[in-house]
C-alpha cells in the first residue's frame, strides 16, 4: 500500500526524523485555520498516491490568509493524474540551503535492501542518474547488518560529506532504517531531504510503501486503510470480504479467480478491442455469498454494461459460483447481462444450474470474451 | 540435475488438520505422492487420510524417512513452520501459504539458500511431474506426460496454459508455480536454471506478470546463452495502473520497473515469442 506523503512523514516523525510543522486539512476554512496556527509563510501540497506534483504546479505557497483561502479553493476544486483532491498538507515553509534525496527499498530481485544516496535532491533520481550518475551512491545491504552508522559514515564520506554535518546525516540515516526493517516497509524515500539554513536536516516529502501482507501484525496499516476514502475505499472494502479488486476504466465487469488468469482475463479484453472495468479476484475457494458480493462491488462503478465471469476451478468449485450468480440476480435484480465461462471443479452441475436461469455458460474463454466485448459495443443479449 | 521431485519424493505435510491441508492432502495422495507424515502442533495422534500426524518434524522425522515438505500453515504461523522445515534439512519446501509479510521471506530464503535448500512459493500452487507426483494444488487431470516444462508467477492462469497445451496434444514435463509474492524461494530465473538442467524437458512455457525485473532477468540470460533450452512468453497484467496490487502482491508496477512493455520487450529482443493470447501458446511452441 502506497502512503499519503502526510501519513509517511506521521511515521518519520515517530522514529526521530525531523519534519516542517504542519497539519492535513479538508476544506479550505481548515487551511486557514491551520496557516494561522503555523505561522506564514506556508506552503499548500495536494495529498495524492501518484504523479508528480511540482512538475504540475500543485505545490503552492502562500503569505497570508487571503492567499492561503485563494489557493485553497483552487487546489480543492482541482483532480490531479486522476485522483479528485480531498485533502492537504499545510506546512511551514522552509528555508532550503541544499536538497539531498535519501531512499532504501527492499529489491525483490536480489532480496536485499538497497540504499540510495544523493547530493542532489529536489528532482526524480532517475533523471540524476541520467545526468550526474557521480553524485549518487548506492548500497546493497545485508538485512542482518542494517544500515549502520559506519556505513552511513562511508556513503556521505564518498560524496563529500564529513565532520558536524555528517553526524546529523548519519541519525536520520540510522532512523529511516529502524523504520523501515522494523515496519515492514517496501520503500522509504526522502526527496528532498533538505539541510536548512538554520543547519537541520528535515524531511521535506515522504513516500512510502507498506507491505500489505505486514497487516496480520501491523495494526497502524489496517488503521490507516480504515481512513481512506473514494475509490480506494471500494477496494480496501473488497478485500475485507477476501476478494482483489482494482478499479480500471472501462465498461466490461471482470470476475476471474486466480490473479493471473483474471489479469489474464482483462488483457484479453484490451486485445479483442473491448474494455475492462475493473479487475476482481474471488480469490479460491470462493463459497456463493463471495460470488454474490463480487458482482454487487461491480454494479457499484456504475456504466457496466456486461458482466464477464471466467472460471477455472481449482479449489474454488463451479456450482458454488453458479449459486452466487443466480443469488446475486435474485436480490440485486440484476438487469445487465452476465456472460459465464466455467472449467473445472462441479462444472456440470454448475452448468446446468446456470441453465436454469437462462444462462449458457462458455467453456472456450476466448468466445466468452469475444461476446462480453459484443454486448458491451451495443450487440444485445446474454 | 536430480529433479527437484519425482515419483519416489517422500513428503510431509505441514498444516495437515486444516481444511485446505487436509483436502489437498488427499487429492495429492489420489494422484501418487507419497506423503509419510503430517505435522500440526498439538495433532499428534490424529490421522487425515491415514497419513499419520506429527506434532514437530523432528518427531516425525524419528518414525519416518522424508525429503520435502509441502507447506499449508496459515501466514501468522507460517514463519516458524517454515524455519522448522530448514532446520529440519527438507527440501523443497514448498509454501502454498498466502499472506506472509515479504520481509519474513526474504529472511526465510537467505537461510535456506545458505543451507542449499529450494524454497518454491510462498503463495505458489506448487510443483507437478505429470504422472509421478505433485507436491501443492495444481489439479492433475488436466496434464499429460511430454516434454514442456510450464514455469509460473500465476496458479489458475497455469492451468489454463496446461489445459491448452493438452488440448494441442503437446504433453508436460513439470509445472513449476514459483508463487505471486514479490520476493519467493525460487524466482524466474532460478526456476528456468533448473529447468536447462532437466533431462526430460525440450521446451519452456514462461508465464510472467507485471512488478518485478525477472523476466527482463530471464531475457538477459537466454541472450547471453546461459539457457538454451526455447522458451515461448506469456504476460499477464497489461491492462494493470501503476501502483495498484493486482491480486497477487508482488503484481506491482512501481515508477518504471515492472511495466509489461519492458518485459515484453526484453523477450522480443532475445528472439523469445510472447503470446498476446493464451490460446496462441501451443503454436508458438510448435514454432520453436
Amino acid at each position: 500500500m502506497f502512503l499519503y506523503e502526510h501519513e509517511g512523514k506521521m511515521l518519520f516523525h515517530q522514529n526521530g526524523i525531523s519534519i516542517p510543522k504542519g497539519r492535513v486539512v479538508y476544506s479550505p476554512n481548515e487551511a486557514i485555520n491551520a496557516a494561522k496556527e503555523i505561522g506564514f509563510p506556508v506552503v499548500l501540497k495536494p495529498q495524492i498516491l501518484g504523479g508528480k506534483r511540482g512538475k504540475a504546479g500543485a505545490i503552492r505557497f502562500a503569505n497570508n490568509e487571503e492567499e492561503t483561502l485563494k489557493i485553497a479553493r483552487e487546489l480543492f476544486n482541482m483532480e490531479l493524474y486522476g485522483e479528485k483532491i480531498e485533502r492537504l498538507l499545510v506546512e511551514k515553509k522552509v528555508d532550503i540551503a541544499h536538497e539531498y534525496y535519501l531512499s532504501l527499498t527492499v529489491d525483490f530481485y536480489s532480496r536485499k535492501p538497497i540504499l540510495i544516496f544523493s547530493t542532489e535532491g529536489g528532482i526524480s533520481i532517475e533523471e540524476v542518474a541520467k545526468e550526474k550518475p557521480y553524485l549518487i551512491e548506492k548500497r546493497y545491504l545485508d538485512p542482518d547488518i542494517g544500515l549502520t552508522p559506519f556505513i552511513a559514515i562511508g556513503v556521505l564520506n564518498k560524496l563529500g560529506i564529513s565532520g558536524e554535518s555528517a553526524k546529523k546525516f548519519v541519525k536520520i540515516f540510522t532512523n529511516l532504517w529502524k523504520l523501515f526493517e522494523g515496519n515492514d516497509l517496501f520503500l522509504a524515500e526522502i526527496n528532498p531531504l533538505v539541510l536548512t539554513k538554520q543547519g537541520d536536516v528535515i524531511a521535506l516529502d515522504a513516500r512510502v510503501v507498506v507491505d500489505d501482507n505486514a497487516q496480520i501484525r501491523r495494526a497502524w496499516i489496517g488503521e490507516l486503510k480504515s481512513k481512506r476514502t473514494g475509490k480506494e475505499s471500494l477496494e480496501i472494502q473488497a478485500k475485507k470480504l477476501g476478494i482483489s479488486f482494482v478499479i480500471l476504466e472501462g465498461n466490461i465487469g471482470v470476475i476471474g479467480n486466480g490473479a493471473g488468469l483474471t489479469m489474464a482475463t482483462c488483457d484479453t479484453i484490451l486485445e479483442l478491442g473491448g474494455k475492462p472495468a475493473n479487475f476482481l479476484d474471488i480469490g479460491g475457494g470462493a463459497g456463493p455469498e463471495r460470488v454474490a458480493s463480487a458482482i454487487d462491488l461491480i454494479m457499484k462503478l456504475g456504466n457496466i454494461k456486461v458482466i464477464l465471469i471466467n472460471i477455472f476451478g481449482g479449489i474454488t468449485r463451479a456450482d458454488n459460483v453458479a449459486k452466487g450468480i443466480i443469488s446475486a440476480m435474485q436480490t440485486l435484480n440484476l438487469k445487465i447481462p452476465i456472460v459465464v465461462r466455467l472449467r473445472g471443479t462441479n462444472e456440470e452441475i454448475g452448468r446446468e444450474m446456470l441453465q436454469s436461469v437462462g444462462i449458457n455458460a462458455y467453456t472456450d474463454m476466448i468466445e466468452a470474451v469475444k461476446k462480453a466485448i459484443e454486448i458491451a459495443k451495443g450487440g444485445n443479449e446474454r | 540435475m536430480k529433479s527437484l521431485v519425482d515419483k519416489d519424493t517422500r513428503v510431509i505435510v505441514q498444516g495437515i488438520t486444516g481444511s485446505e491441508g487436509s483436502f489437498h492432502t488427499k487429492l495429492m495422495l489420489e494422484y501418487g505422492t507419497k506423503i509419510v507424515a503430517g505435522v500440526t502442533p498439538g495433532k499428534y495422534g490424529h490421522q487425515v487420510h491415514g497419513v499419520p500426524v506429527y506434532d514437530t518434524i523432528e518427531s516425525a522425522l524419528k518414525e519416518h524417512e522424508a525429503d520435502a515438505s509441502v507447506v499449508f500453515v496459515p501466514a501468522r504461523f507460517a514463519y516458524n513452520a517454515i524455519l522448522e522445515a530448514i532446520y529440519n534439512d527438507l527440501s523443497p519446501i514448498v509454501v502454498i501459504t498466502e499472506g506472509i509479510p515479504t520481509w519474513d521471506t526474504l529472511r526465510l530464503v537467505r537461510l535456506a539458500k545458505r543451507k542449499g535448500i529450494h524454497i518454491i512459493g510462498p503463495n505458489c500452487p506448487g510443483i507437478l511431474v505429470p504422472n509421478e507426483t505433485k507436491l501443492g494444488i495444481i489439479p492433475g487431470h488436466i496434464f499429460k506426460p511430454g516434454d514442456v516444462a510450464v514455469i509460473s508467477r500465476s496458479g489458475t492462469l497455469t492451468y489454463e496454459i496446461v489445459e491448452a497445451l493438452s488440448n494441442s496434444g503437446l504433453g508436460q514435463s513439470i509445472a513449476i508455480g514459483v508463487g505471486g509474492d514479490p520476493i519467493r524461494g525460487t524466482n524466474l530465473v532460478e526456476a528456468l536454471k533448473l529447468i536447462e538442467e532437466h533431462p526430460k524437458t525440450k521446451k519452456v512455457v514462461l508465464v510472467g506478470e507485471v512488478g518485478g525485473v525477472e523476466e527482463e532477468m530471464v531475457a538477459e540470460l537466454i541472450k547471453k546463452g546461459e539457457i538454451t533450452k526455447p522458451v515461448v512468453a506469456y504476460i499477464a497484467g497489461r491492462s494493470a495502473p501503476p501502483g495498484k496490487t493486482m491480486g497477487h502482491s508482488g503484481a506491482i508496477i512501481l515508477g518504471e520497473a515492472g511495466k509489461p512493455e519492458s518485459k515484453i520487450r526484453a523477450f522480443e529482443s532475445a528472439g523469445v515469442p510472447v503470446a498476446r493470447l493464451v490460446t496462441e501458446i501451443p503454436d508458438l511452441l510448435k514454432g520453436i
